[in-house]
């Protein structure tokens, strides 16, 4: 019998486990043992999550409250989702939105900036030294990406990989706008020398892994060795904008972020699997309405071009695209003309990689504060984007002390959406 | 940083270096260990002639080292070979003054025959100014958490007041209780940093979770919104250890024209619980007497809320048993309950008998953190060797059979890389100051945090390929290795045999000489390349960029 991925892993043995199943083979093939049949094969290769730093306010953009105390100074405009209505701030999402679905309804519990990232990264609150992935770290590692990291995270940290190890730790990109740092060494060095170097490194690391048995030195093996590759390759070029055009750079919109979205296309493009960009400056406890008029502009704008850029590509139905935050704010507005934060309520947006567009999911109540409808939780969300990257839900990996970590926190598909 | 003259007494001159020297027997055995090949994994069984226990400063009945051993035996672990002199030098210098040793430090340490070397080795490092910088570092990290650019002010005036601290000898009952009750203006501003970064804007919560975390080793956050899930802590609770800093109000005030934290203790001010149609921040509901949970904390007459809350804080059996647990993960890579700050309840909790041991030895020695982190250096577990086969290690290194092999932090990889470098000598005091300055950057280019409304990641270097691009292509790798009076270039002057030099780079940059395979192949690869200068650059080139230089193991 061909030993099956899952059997692999069992023996310790991922990396040939992966190196035999390519994603393509994995999706039409689902492991034997997995508790239940994955109802949805997804057609997404990629996902692009756009993530709002400091957690963006759902009543100033995607779930308005007009004529309510809590409603806010901007005005709800159509969309083209009959009887819709977004924020004013945000005219170009308002036309496109027949090709996104909104979830309004995402609830969750954290309300501590760190904890609530690291569950809308990994589907699980944190928890005494658990080790849990990224979900991006996740996808990247059951992709090949070649020479290019398989997580990428531009303008923000991103989230650990956990179990995974550290060749799967996101590739940050501090900010799109400018070059790459230290592709190459800071004065140029000769490539025989590059080569000799390259070489005396393996030996000597080999030395010392031989009588250290340590995923730290293994994972710093790993993470070495992918820098080596970059610096070769010129599929490096992917991060490089200027091969873009005025006008398509224009597109995106000036801003760190819109410029972050065009590097997010331009890598799916070149087969990284997930990208990651954030948006800073969320967390508006004062002067909320300033700030995020401010923030919906670069939003509006890179998010709009990317779902052109990715459609007239033919890329959408392959990519996946997510835009979520930290968390929801308060309905109510504090005495600083700011709004607090608000786990319990969130709104999602969710497009392409064969999701369903052109929907609401979900809805909170009149003032905002409680889901009156359809909640959804963080696990359901991951585990519909699993399912629509085509990644087994119930994938389980062990730790090194031999504790078993699923990759996500169960979770049920929301079936809407696919 | 100057070499200080230690206490090591009896050290012995030859002509050669010591692990050549035949009448340095430990040099001999190291030379053998550290020449046993990849293949050859009998030569990793224990090798007890080289032990802490024979030449360490207990006694077969240490009662920590029993605790230790009984430890073991419940995880079911038998434990790895005893550290080397080697491993030994170089992880305790990096734990206690945070960097790797100079090879005039290695020289002195592998050349003495003083059965009590290790002891005297760790009282020589502990009594440095460089353990008070260092530590201050470790401290500053724990309390403050991320590096946050804005906040340069406080963490400067927090670690300098820490570095002086831990100069007087001071306790860390007495320094909690000064950082608890800090009032900023009078009292050093330097104590105040805690206050002033998790009370700014009056975040009582923010304040009253990050006490109960750094202190008491508490998770309480979750109690802040609901009771907490796994019945630990109810929200009661929570607020009520919150109403100690009811009446405390966080300002800034300016001084000469800086910004000074002002911590004032006003006579009013009630706690109220939040309800549940309240935001966050607002608490519109009945009003909350101080209380501390577990703990009959009378108030006094003559103090503030904050005074009753700091001996409430130090009083608390947890309080001990926090800073053990912090220590120990600190130098084993993880504490002895996992994580460190995570204690469990306030009460009812039982904690490994070892974190119990070294928390009542700790306020035996009036809250001493010199006393704590000797006792834990010079532990069996902490002497234990990181080197094993595969089979088991995962186990023994988190039963602390086996010691970790750890990442540096970006201050202790920095002052590595000056040390290995030579630019520390080379370069003056002018560059040092430099790097001083420029350390905030540097760090932060070489840990990635980004900074943050609240509390960024931790200080490590776990590993990611940015930082692996930037050890191989960053400045100060490059420019290190290359420097024209740097430790290249020393090497290459002092020695002219290839196999000395060889000999003095590995010592140079990984404390140890080479392996007698090793050696020859690197001759052979020196050879081909004409024993340009540059072939030995580009050897310390890889050796900067290995694990064995960027972890502590």
């Amino acid at each position: 019998m061909r030993p099956t991925r899952r059997h692999l892993l069992h023996l310790g043995l991922g990396a040939l486990a992966s190196s035999l199943v390519r994603p393509s083979a994995r999706a039409a093939r689902p492991s034997p043992d997995s508790p239940s049949p994955k109802p949805h094969g997804g057609r997404a290769r990629a996902c692009i999550l756009l993530f709002m730093h400091g957690g963006a306010s759902q009543i100033d953009t995607f779930d308005p409250k007009p004529g309510r105390d809590t409603g806010g100074e901007f005005s709800a405009i159509r969309t083209a989702l009959p009887g819709v209505r977004i924020s004013e701030h945000l005219p170009g999402l308002a036309q496109r939105l027949d090709r996104l679905a909104l979830i309004r309804s995402l609830t969750a519990r954290e309300g501590n900036h760190d904890r609530a990232r690291y569950l809308m990264h990994t589907g699980y609150p944190p928890q005494g030294g658990a080790q849990h992935p990224a979900f991006g770290a996740w996808v990247a590692d059951g992709r090949d990406a070649g020479a290019l990291p398989g997580y990428v995270a531009i303008d923000t940290p991103g989230q650990g990989p956990g179990l995974l190890g550290a060749a799967r730790a996101p590739f940050v990109v501090r900010d799109a706008r400018r070059p790459v740092r230290n592709l190459a060494p800071t004065r140029p060095v000769a490539a025989s020398r590059q080569d000799d170097r390259a070489a005396l490194w393996r030996s000597l690391q080999g030395d010392f892994a031989a009588h250290h048995p340590s995923p730290h030195v293994a994972g710093h093996r790993d993470v070495l060795e992918q820098a080596l590759t970059m610096m070769a390759s010129p599929a490096t070029e992917a991060f490089d904008l200027s091969r873009e055009t005025e006008a398509m750079r224009a597109r995106y919109g000036d801003s760190g972020f819109g410029q972050g979205c065009l590097m997010a296309r331009r890598l799916v493009e070149a087969g990284v699997p997930f990208v990651e960009v954030g948006l800073r400056g969320w967390d508006t406890h004062a002067d909320n309405f300033d700030r995020v008029r401010a923030l919906s502009g670069p939003l509006d704008t890179g998010m709009s071009a990317l779902l052109d850029d990715l459609g007239a590509r033919g890329l959408l139905d392959e990519t996946l695209v997510v835009w979520m935050g930290d968390f929801g704010r308060t309905p109510r507005i504090n005495g600083r003309g700011g709004r607090d934060h608000y786990p319990a309520a969130s709104s999602v947006l969710v497009a392409g990689g064969g999701t369903q567009g052109g929907q609401v999911i979900g809805a909170t109540d009149a003032d905002g504060y409680e889901i009156a409808d359809r909640p959804v939780t963080v696990p359901d969300l991951l585990h519909t984007m699993a399912a629509t990257l085509s990644l087994d839900p119930h994938d389980t990996r062990m730790t090194p002390t031999g504790r078993p970590i699923s990759m996500i926190d169960g979770g049920k598909v929301i079936e809407e959406l696919l | 940083m100057p070499v200080q003259d230690g206490p090591v007494s009896r050290t012995r001159r030859t002509s050669g270096p010591w692990w050549q020297s035949p009448t340095s027997w430990i040099g001999l055995l190291i030379g053998a260990m550290m020449g046993c090949s990849a293949a050859d994994s009998s030569t990793l069984r224990p090798t007890p002639t080289v032990s802490a226990e024979a030449s360490g400063p207990h006694a077969p009945l240490d009662p920590l080292d029993a605790t230790i051993a009984e430890h073991w035996h419940a995880a079911g672990v038998t434990p790895a070979a005893p550290a080397n002199d080697t491993e030994f030098l170089r992880r305790v210098t990096l734990d206690l003054i945070g960097r790797i040793p100079t090879p005039d430090e290695v020289d002195r340490f592998m050349t003495s025959d003083d059965p009590r070397k290790r002891a005297a080795l760790v009282d020589d490092l502990l009594a440095r100014d460089a353990f008070a910088e260092h530590w201050a570092d470790v401290l500053t990290q724990t309390l403050l958490g991320g590096a946050v650019q804005e906040r340069r002010r406080l963490r400067e005036g927090l670690h300098t007041w820490i570095e002086d601290e831990l100069h007087e000898g001071r306790g860390w009952d007495e320094m909690t209780t000064t950082m608890l009750t800090a009032s900023g203006d009078t009292s050093p501003p330097g104590a105040a940093a805690f206050m002033a970064v998790h009370g700014r804007k009056n975040q009582v919560e923010a304040l009253t979770g990050q006490t109960a975390r750094v202190f008491l080793g508490l998770q309480l956050q979750c109690a802040q919104c609901h009771d907490d899930p796994d019945d630990r802590f109810t929200q009661d609770q929570f607020y009520g250890l919150a109403a100690y800093y009811a009446q405390t109000r966080v300002r800034q005030t300016k001084v000469d024209g800086v910004r000074v934290p002002r911590i004032i203790d006003k006579r009013r001010g009630q706690m109220r619980m939040p309800t549940e149609t309240d935001a966050p921040g607002d608490r519109s509901g009945p009003r909350v007497t101080p209380s501390f949970p577990a703990l009959d904390v009378g108030p006094r007459p003559d103090e503030t809320r904050r005074q009753t809350l700091a001996r409430g804080v130090v009083g608390s059996p947890l309080f001990a048993k926090a800073a053990v647990n912090h220590a120990w993960a600190q130098l084993m890579g993880r504490g002895i309950v996992e994580p460190w700050d995570d204690l469990g309840a306030l009460q009812g909790t039982e904690h490994p008998p070892l974190l119990e041991h070294l928390a009542a030895d700790l306020v035996a020695h009036d809250h001493d953190l010199r006393h704590l982190l000797r006792q834990i250096v010079l532990s069996s577990a902490y002497q234990r060797s990181s080197q094993s086969e595969a089979e088991g290690a995962a186990a023994r290194t988190q039963a602390f059979a086996q010691a970790a092999v750890r990442p540096m932090s970006t201050d202790q990889l920095l002052r590595s890389l000056l040390v290995a470098t030579g630019l520390q000598d080379v370069q003056g005091r002018a560059f040092r100051r430099e790097v001083q300055t420029r350390r905030q950057r540097i760090s932060k280019e070489y840990a990635l945090v980004f900074d943050d409304d609240e509390m960024a990641s931790a200080d490590t270097l776990r590993g990611n390929v940015p930082q692996a691009l930037l050890l191989l292509n960053g400045e100060l790798t490059n420019q290190g290795v290359a420097a024209r009076a740097g430790a290249v270039a020393r090497i290459l002057r002092d020695h002219p045999e290839p196999s000395a030099r060889l000999d003095a780079l590995f010592v140079r940059v990984f404390g140890r000489p080479p392996s007698a395979e090793r050696r020859a192949e690197l001759l052979t690869f020196v050879d081909g390349r004409d024993h340009d200068p540059e072939a030995y650059e580009d050897l310390m080139h890889a050796m900067l960029v290995s694990s064995e230089f960027l972890t502590i193991h």
